[in-house]
C-alpha cells in the first residue's frame, strides 16, 4: 500500500508560503507555540475535535451527576439548585460545546483532504474561529465558579424564567456572552467552508462528485449561516434585557416571551440539523468502505441532504405546540415531510449494505451502531409531530429520550466511528482492535441501558427538568436502569482513552491507506505534509483513489 | 459553479415559497420575517456566484475531464503560523466576562481584541 506515488501523477507545484510543521521545518516556531499559533487546518481540526471531546467529557460528568442523583427517589446528592444549574449547563455544553464543535472539528480535518486543496481558504479566520470558541466555552462554564453559580433556567434559556428578576447574578449573563462568542466562532468556520468548498476544489472534482461529508458540511454551513445570527441577536436582546432594562420579551412593557421562543427555536431547530448533518455526513463515508461497494444513490443523497437543510427553517415551531399560540397544521406537515428526506437516507444506506461485502470493523460497528439509534429516534420524531400526542408527553422524558436517540446517538456513535476510522490518517497510527470492540459494545449496551427506559418514563408522565419523584408510582425500575446504563456508558469512555494510551505506546504503523478508502485523504500520506498533497490522482468519479487503485491492478502485467 | 448558483437559487426559491404559505396560514410576523430574510440573503449568495460565472471560463474544477497537472502552478500564498488568532480570542473572551462582571474588564478586553485585529490586519 505504500507504493502509492509510483503511477500517479507529480503535481509540480502546490506550493504554500507555509513554514510551520515538522515536515516543511527548520523555520518556524516548534513545540507547543507551534500549536498555539498554527494556522493549519489539520492542526486546528484536531485541536477542534480534543477541545469538543474535552467538553463532551464535562458535559458527560455533569449527566452521571444527575442520573445518580435519579438512580433513587428522594434527594441524596444534589441540591435542586445545583441540580437546575447541571441540566442547563449540560444541555449547553453538549449541543454548543460538544456536537457542533466536533462536526466543525472533523470538517476542518477533511473538507481540504477531501476536495484535494492545500488548506481551507481563510486559515486565520479558521484559527480565530477555534480560539473563540474555546473562550466563548470556557466563560460560559465559569459560571459555576460564581458565589450564585452557572445558569439554571434551561438550555432553552425561556424567557420571563431567565430575565434578571428570576434568575440573578452574572451566571445567566456568563451563558449569554460564552455562547454569542462560540456563535461567532461558529459562523466564521462556515464562512471558510463555503468559500473552501466553492474556491479550492481540485480539477475534475465537480460539485456531483464531492464526497458526500463536504455536501453535508455545505448544507451545515448554509444552516449556521442563516440560524446563528438569529440566536446571537436573541442572546444580545436578553443581555439587554437582563442589564440595561430594556423590554423585549417582558409583556407589562409590550414585549412578548414568545417572540424569545420563536427566535430561540427558529436557531434551534437547524441547530438539530447542524449537529446531526455532519454526522450523516461521517456514517456515510464510512459505510461505502466497508461494505466495500460504492454509496446506493449518490444523487438521490446529496439532494435529499438540500432538502433536509431547506426543510430544517420551516419547522421550529413544533417546539412550541403547548403554547397554544403557533399555527400547528404548517409545523404539523413540515415537520412530517422532514422524515421523507431522512427516509431516503436510510434507504441509501441500508442499500449500500445490502449491496456490499461487509467487513465489520470498529469504525463500521460504530455506523451500524448509529443506524440502529438513529432510526429509534427517527421514528419517535413523527410522532412528537402530532401535536395531539405531544400535548400528553411535552416536556416529559419522552422527549429527554428522543432528543438523545437523535442528537447524542447520531453524535457519539458516529464521532467514535468517525474517530477509528480517519485515527490512522490523522496520527499515522492505528487504534486497537480488540479494545475498540469493548467499547463499541460498552456503548451500545449502555446507551439503550440509559435511554429507552425513559421512553417508559416519559409515557408514565414523569417531568423532565426535576431533582427528585415520589416512589412507588411506577418510577423507580426505570429510573434505577437509566442510571445503570449511564454508569455503563461512563466505564465505554475510559475504555476509549485507555485504548487511545494503550495504542499509543505500540504506535503501530498504519500506512497511508489502511482501509483502501476511495477518497482523496488516502491518496496522500499518513500524517500528510502540510500542503496537504505531493501529487493527486485524477478526478473521474466520486471515488478518484479507489478508480486509481482499479488502474493501477487492471494495468499490472 | 453553475451546479452552485442554481442549487442556492432553488434553495432560496422553496423559502421563499414557504414563507408566502407561512404568512397567509398563520399572519404571525417574527417566523414570516425571517423565513423572508433567509430567502433573500440566500438570493444575494446565489446572485454573486451567477454573476462570478457568467464572466469566467468553465474552471478546471467544474469540468469533467479536467486533469489534475490544469490545477499545477501557485495556489496562492498561505498565511504562515500567527499568534494574533489567540490574542484576539483571549480578548473577546476577556471582553465577555467584562460584559458579564464590570466594564473594567471589557475595556482591557475589547482593547487587546482591537490590538489583535489590526496587527492581524497590518501583516
Amino acid at each position: 500500500m505504500a507504493a502509492r506515488p509510483a503511477g500517479g501523477r507529480r503535481v509540480t507545484t502546490l506550493d504554500v508560503g507555509r513554514t510551520i510543521g515538522p515536515a516543511a521545518g527548520q523555520h518556524g516556531p516548534r513545540g507547543l507555540v507551534a500549536w498555539l499559533t498554527t494556522v493549519d487546518h489539520k492542526r486546528i481540526g484536531i485541536l477542534y475535535c480534543w477541545t469538543a471531546f474535552a467538553f463532551f467529557c464535562v458535559g458527560g460528568f455533569m449527566a452521571s451527576l444527575m442520573r445518580a442523583e435519579l438512580a433513587e427517589p428522594e434527594l441524596q446528592l444534589l441540591s435542586t439548585q445545583a441540580y437546575n444549574e447541571l441540566f442547563t449547563m449540560h444541555g449547553t455544553v453538549m449541543m454548543f460545546l460538544f456536537a457542533v464543535p466536533m462536526g466543525t472539528g472533523f470538517a476542518n480535518y477533511l473538507i481540504p483532504l477531501h476536495i484535494g486543496a492545500p488548506d481551507m481558504a481563510f486559515p486565520r479566520l479558521n484559527a480565530l474561529s477555534y480560539w473563540l470558541f474555546l473562550g466563548g466555552g470556557l466563560v460560559l462554564l465559569s459560571g459555576f465558579l460564581t458565589s450564585r453559580g452557572a445558569a439554571d433556567f434551561g438550555w432553552t434559556g425561556y424567557t420571563p424564567l431567565s430575565d434578571a428578576v428570576r434568575s440573578p447574578g452574572p451566571g445567566g449573563d456568563l451563558w449569554a456572552t460564552g455562547l454569542a462568542l462560540t456563535g461567532i466562532a461558529s459562523t466564521m468556520s462556515a464562512i471558510n467552508f463555503v468559500t473552501t468548498v466553492t474556491s479550492l476544489r481540485a480539477p475534475g472534482m465537480t460539485m456531483f462528485r464531492l464526497p458526500i461529508f463536504v455536501w453535508t458540511m455545505l448544507g451545515t454551513s448554509v444552516l449556521v449561516l442563516l440560524a446563528f445570527p438569529v440566536i446571537t441577536a436573541n442572546l444580545a436582546m436578553l443581555f439587554l434585557e437582563r442589564n440595561y432594562g430594556l423590554h423585549f420579551f417582558d409583556p407589562a412593557f409590550g414585549g412578548s416571551p414568545l417572540l424569545w421562543q420563536h427566535l430561540f427555536w427558529f436557531f434551534g431547530h437547524p441547530e438539530v440539523y447542524i449537529v446531526v448533518l455532519p454526522f450523516f455526513g461521517v456514517v456515510t463515508e464510512v459505510l461505502p468502505v466497508f461494505a466495500r461497494t460504492r454509496l446506493f444513490g449518490y444523487k438521490a443523497f446529496v439532494i435529499s441532504t438540500m432538502a433536509i437543510a431547506a426543510y430544517s427553517i420551516s419547522t421550529w415551531a413544533h417546539h412550541m405546540f403547548t403554547t397554544g399560540a403557533v399555527d400547528l397544521p404548517f409545523f404539523t406537515a413540515t415537520t412530517l415531510i422532514i422524515a421523507v428526506p431522512t427516509g431516503v437516507k436510510i434507504f441509501s444506506w441500508l442499500a449500500t449494505l445490502w449491496g456490499g461485502r461487509l467487513r465489520l470493523r470498529t469504525p463500521m460497528l460504530f455506523c451500524l451502531g448509529f443506524l440502529v439509534v438513529f432510526l429509534i429516534g427517527g421514528l419517535t420524531g413523527p410522532m412528537l409531530a402530532a401535536p395531539m400526542f405531544d400535548q400528553h408527553v411535552h416536556d416529559t422524558y419522552f422527549v429527554v429520550a428522543h432528543m438523545h436517540y437523535v442528537l447524542l446517538g447520531s453524535a457519539m456513535f458516529a464521532m467514535f466511528g468517525g474517530v477509528y476510522f480517519w485515527w490512522p490518517k490523522m496520527m499515522g497510527w492505528r487504534l486497537g482492535e480488540r479494545a475498540g470492540l469493548w467499547h463499541f459494545w460498552l456503548t451500545f449496551v449502555g446507551f439503550n441501558l440509559t435511554f429507552f427506559p425513559q421512553h417508559v418514563l416519559g409515557m408514565r408522565g414523569m417531568p423532565r427538568r426535576f431533582a427528585d419523584y415520589p416512589e412507588g408510582v411506577g418510577y423507580d425500575t426505570a429510573h434505577l436502569l437509566s442510571s445503570i446504563g449511564a454508569a455503563v456508558l461512563v466505564v465505554s469512555v475510559l475504555v476509549f482513552l485507555g485504548n487511545v494510551v494503550a495504542s499509543w505506546r505500540r504506535r503501530e504503523p498504519a500506512g497511508d491507506d489502511p482501509w483502501e478508502g476511495s477518497t482523496l485523504e488516502w491518496a496522500t500520506t499518513s500524517p500528510p505534509p502540510p500542503h496537504n498533497f505531493d501529487w493527486l490522482p485524477p478526478v473521474r468519479s466520486e471515488r478518484p483513489v479507489y478508480d486509481w487503485r482499479r488502474g493501477q491492478e487492471s494495468s499490472e502485467p | 459553479m453553475k451546479a452552485e448558483w442554481r442549487g442556492l437559487g432553488a434553495f432560496a426559491a422553496f423559502i421563499a415559497l414557504l414563507a408566502t404559505i407561512y404568512w397567509f396560514m398563520s399572519y404571525e410576523r417574527a417566523g414570516s420575517l425571517l423565513l423572508a430574510t433567509c430567502a433573500v440573503s440566500i438570493v444575494i449568495f446565489g446572485a454573486y456566484l451567477a454573476g462570478t460565472s457568467r464572466r469566467r471560463a468553465p474552471l478546471p474544477e467544474d469540468r469533467t475531464d479536467a486533469v489534475p497537472e490544469e490545477g499545477a502552478g501557485e495556489v496562492g500564498v498561505f498565511a504562515a503560523a500567527s499568534v494574533w488568532p489567540p490574542v484576539i480570542g483571549l480578548g473577546a473572551a476577556l471582553a465577555a466576562y467584562g460584559l458579564a462582571f464590570s466594564g473594567w474588564l471589557a475595556l482591557p478586553g475589547m482593547a487587546l481584541a482591537l490590538i489583535g485585529t489590526v496587527a492581524a490586519a497590518l501583516r
